[in-house]
């Protein structure tokens, strides 16, 4: 186990071009998270409903008064 | 635009900005394992320079790409939560899979193909070059499989108690001819492309004079894997229509601007769509085109004499025989009659639920999986609500066809120049194409999956479902905030790719220095 995470402290340490990319990624995975998905994108269904009955039946009910 | 207008559109912009990095993943992941592999056969280090420009490249475009796809699921929860919770397991299941796949194979390969050297054998760094770059195709199968069903779904069941399309055959979802050649098609053409845009950099490398042999030996490898996967593609494509003929011809009515087929259709290698023209009048088609004779009945078949159906003739369920007879097969009135009385069996079903009456249940169930099929023509109002954007769809088509012709002439002479006559490598304009080439071959690409797309229109589900059916009950200010947000954030990302990719492509590989041998 030591081996593997040293493999992975050396290699990061290592990076040239890596380095400014990890700091896009971070950003990217900070603005796709901890911006879109917690403040503009709810799962409807698991956000309105308690469980799988209620969330059929929302379902039912929407698609036969369309 | 309405909300559901607003949600096509987020979900084609992300799409889109995703298959800008997933096909030079693809690909370039084949070219560094095939470069890698050379090195390891022969030890010469120019090789091996070769490979770590290429991978460094990939690595660039791999970080790019990643996690863009994961907002294409968060749409599914927020603006298409009908058709998420409609499609169930069908579609979860493999998403799934490829999650888990993408994790493990590709983030444990990744990483020693990046940090390995030196520190694993070569032999163990070479194999996991090689799983890295099929771990992506992998990956890549998943996304299709599930997409490929929704263009042909089969395998499932509907369960009108949980709502939900439950899987009654995995092989019958991920062994469909339509998942089968769509798997194909995308991911060879990841090849393709990803051997442009190695032709296209070593282009610029002998524009500007410098490392002539390294880009010389990167043309011949691209060159090689991109006529492979173009070749490959053309199959597979070839595959596809005979599907799409079968499964949604109205997609290829739409491809070709049809609206009155024939016995020995032709098809129009290039035109122009008469805007005026629309199912219910009587203009003529196109403003301008050139056509093959019995070009479409050939695609569309593999025979020259078959009959080919327009938009009108499928509206109106007409079907020409060999013999010339008119034979009326259900006509798109019908099956929005037939989609209606399926809405009507969910609907007894619903009271019979609530009411906990079994028979009428069963009864109900009964009702509805007879007219399943047509379940969506339900939506309709009207038959000429199931033609797709002609125009968009004829458009694209045939970009994607001319530039795909192009890119067969392309490889060919690139290949016939860098063995044969390397001297015109000196030639100016030959490396402009070359570079100018990388724009093509994503616009060729981007163009089939908006073929693809467009063309299934007005299906999320075909025959089962309608967009405008699949759309959740949100403001469509919400979608219009987040549009915006995604086009900024996503411009900003390719910015910054092309400006690292830009970087490192003009610092040129290292030096090679001596050979093992």
């Amino acid at each position: 186990m030591n081996k593997i995470v040293r493999f992975y402290v050396e290699g990061f340490r290592q990076m040239t071009t890596g380095r400014a990319l990890w700091a896009l990624i971070i950003v990217k995975l900070l603005i796709i998270f901890g911006i879109m998905k917690l403040f503009f994108f709810p799962d409807i269904l698991s956000r309105d409903y308690s469980n799988d009955s209620e969330r059929a039946a929302a379902v039912r009910s929407t698609l036969t008064s369309r | 635009m309405s909300v559901v207008d607003w949600s096509r559109w987020q979900f084609a912009l992300t799409a889109m900005y995703h298959w800008l990095f997933v096909p030079l993943t693809l690909g370039l992941s084949m070219i560094v394992a095939i470069m890698e592999t050379i090195y390891f056969r022969t030890r010469d280090r120019r090789w091996l320079a070769m490979t770590k420009f290429w991978m460094i490249l990939f690595g660039i475009n791999f970080a790019m790409g990643v996690a863009t796809g994961i907002i294409l699921e968060f749409e599914f929860g927020t603006n298409w939560s009908n058709y998420s919770w409609f499609v169930g397991d069908i579609f979860g299941a493999p998403l799934a899979i490829e999650g888990l796949l993408a994790f493990f194979m590709e983030s444990t390969f990744i990483a020693v193909m990046f940090f390995g050297w030196n520190k694993v054998s070569p032999r163990f760094h070479l194999a996991s070059t090689w799983l890295t770059g099929i771990g992506a195709s992998i990956s890549a199968v998943w996304i299709l499989i599930a997409n490929s069903w929704m263009q042909y779904p089969v395998g499932m069941e509907f369960d009108p108690a949980q709502m939900r399309n439950v899987m009654s055959s995995f092989s019958e979802v991920v062994l469909s001819p339509v998942a089968i050649h769509k798997i194909i098609h995308s991911i060879a053409s990841g090849w393709t492309l990803a051997g442009v845009f190695v032709i296209g950099v070593s282009c610029w490398f002998l524009l500007k004079k410098r490392h002539h042999d390294f880009a010389v030996s990167s043309i011949k490898v691209g060159g090689w894997v991109g006529l492979v996967g173009l070749l490959v593609t053309l199959w597979a494509g070839d595959g596809s229509a005979l599907d799409v003929a079968k499964y949604q011809p109205m997609k290829l009515a739409a491809m070709e601007g049809l609206y009155k087929g024939q016995h020995g259709q032709a098809i129009t290698a290039f035109g122009i769509i008469n805007p005026a023209k629309n199912a219910q009048n009587d203009e003529d088609e196109y403003l301008f085109d050139i056509s093959i004779p019995y070009g479409l009945s050939f695609l569309a078949t593999h025979d020259p004499h078959a009959f080919v159906p327009g938009i009108n003739d499928l509206i109106e369920g007409r079907y020409i025989t060999a013999a010339g007879d008119t034979v009326n097969t259900v006509s798109y009135a019908e099956r929005i009659a037939l989609g209606k009385q399926a809405h009507e069996a969910l609907r007894a079903f619903d009271k019979a639920y609530a009411a906990g009456d079994q028979a009428a249940m069963d009864a109900a169930k009964a009702d509805l999986r007879t007219n399943y099929k047509y379940f969506g023509y339900g939506y309709l109002d009207s038959p000429y609500d199931a033609v797709p954007p002609v125009a968009m769809t004829f458009y694209t088509f045939h970009i994607m066809v001319i530039l795909g012709s192009y890119l067969l002439l392309f490889f060919v002479v690139v290949l016939f120049v860098v063995y044969r006559k390397p001297a015109w490598l000196g030639k100016k304009w030959l490396l402009w194409i070359g570079m100018l080439s990388i724009a093509a071959v994503w616009i060729c690409s981007e163009a089939g999956w908006i073929t693809a797309e467009v063309g299934r229109q007005p299906w999320i589900i075909q025959d089962i479902m309608p967009t405008r059916a699949a759309i959740s009950d949100i403001a469509t200010s919400t979608v219009i905030t987040t549009f915006w947000m995604f086009a900024a954030v996503f411009t900003a990302l390719l910015c910054a790719e092309m400006c690292i990719m830009g970087r490192r492509i003009a610092k040129g590989p290292e030096d090679p220095g001596s050979t093992d041998k």
